[in-house]
């Protein structure tokens, strides 16, 4: 966690999916301060999206992060895809869905408060 | 009353086989029955995603993800302990690494609220065609194979 699902209509290529899971990854834990460790990204592909849009991004994030903090993702992500896949910032449509920290396990341990990583992480020996 | 309650275990193509999804299946809705109560029945479906579309902290990756339903407001206590419990399941079998799993016992509002967003994602025109093609292609696996089974690509 997080899970960040990518849908286009058209497969992309590897540079594409490179530069679009590294600036995910980059963007969320800028912004989250959240370990890199944890990010995943999937793509999932053929999907006929709705009118003007080319991608569209399903991210699954611990619950806890404020409006302001999931804006400011959202606006780096749609900054992403416009660059990635050379369209405007209205070609991705962006949705995120806050998941409890307590009903995820990662790393083989249930995944603790946003913030509260540095203890967890030391407890599982991989600060 | 029983409930159906859906599990949706993402793997990488390939990286289990049969033998191992059936024993994982088996346990997975041994656990529901323990964890959750003899009136809980699971719904396994396995979604397969190729190599290369799946990456982890920047590089691509076969860690599988399981998204398993819960029933509303389950007391934590239960919700934990299911959850090492698929853990230790899925460890123990497949002998992956603690980082090459990620599971999620999340609210069956929650995973309303994803499964309504994946399918809003597909445009409103074509959105019969795709739900016909994927219950098609889901009921088509359990007839082969004997699971219900689709791919991240529709």
């Amino acid at each position: 966690m997080p899970l960040y699902t990518v849908s286009t209509h058209k497969p992309l290529d590897e540079t594409q999916k490179q530069k679009i899971v590294a600036g995910i990854t980059r963007i969320h834990c800028q912004l989250t301060n959240a370990p890199a460790m944890f990010v995943q990204v999937v793509f999932s592909f053929n999907v006929p999206l709705n009118k003007n849009k080319k991608v569209h991004l399903i991210g699954s994030i611990r619950s806890g992060r404020s409006g302001d903090l999931k804006q400011k993702l959202i606006d780096q992500f749609k900054h992403l895809f416009s660059e990635t896949l050379a369209g405007g910032r209205d070609i991705t449509h962006i949705v995120l869905i806050d998941v409890p920290a307590s009903w995820i396990l990662e790393g083989g341990e249930i995944m603790p408060e946003p913030g509260e990583e540095a203890a967890w992480l030391k407890r599982l020996n991989l600060s | 009353m029983s409930e159906k309650l859906l599990v949706i275990c993402s793997v990488t193509e390939n990286s289990l086989n049969h033998g191992d999804k059936k024993v994982l299946e088996r346990g997975i809705k041994k656990l529901y029955e323990k964890h959750i109560g003899a009136h809980a029945k699971s719904v396994i479906l396995w979604m397969e995603i190729p190599t290369g579309q799946a990456y982890l902290a920047g590089q691509t990756s076969n860690a599988s993800t399981i998204l398993a339903t819960m029933p509303n407001q389950l007391p934590s206590p239960e919700r934990s302990a299911f959850l090492y419990a698929v853990r230790d399941l899925w460890m123990s079998h497949t002998h992956c690494q603690a980082n090459e799993l990620v599971i999620s016992a999340s609210d069956q509002s929650l995973v309303q609220q994803f499964l309504n967003e994946s399918r809003l994602r597909v445009t409103k025109f074509r959105r019969l065609e795709i739900m016909v093609k994927l219950i098609a292609r889901v009921l088509w696996a359990k007839l082969v194979r004997g699971r219900l089974q689709t791919n991240i690509n529709l």
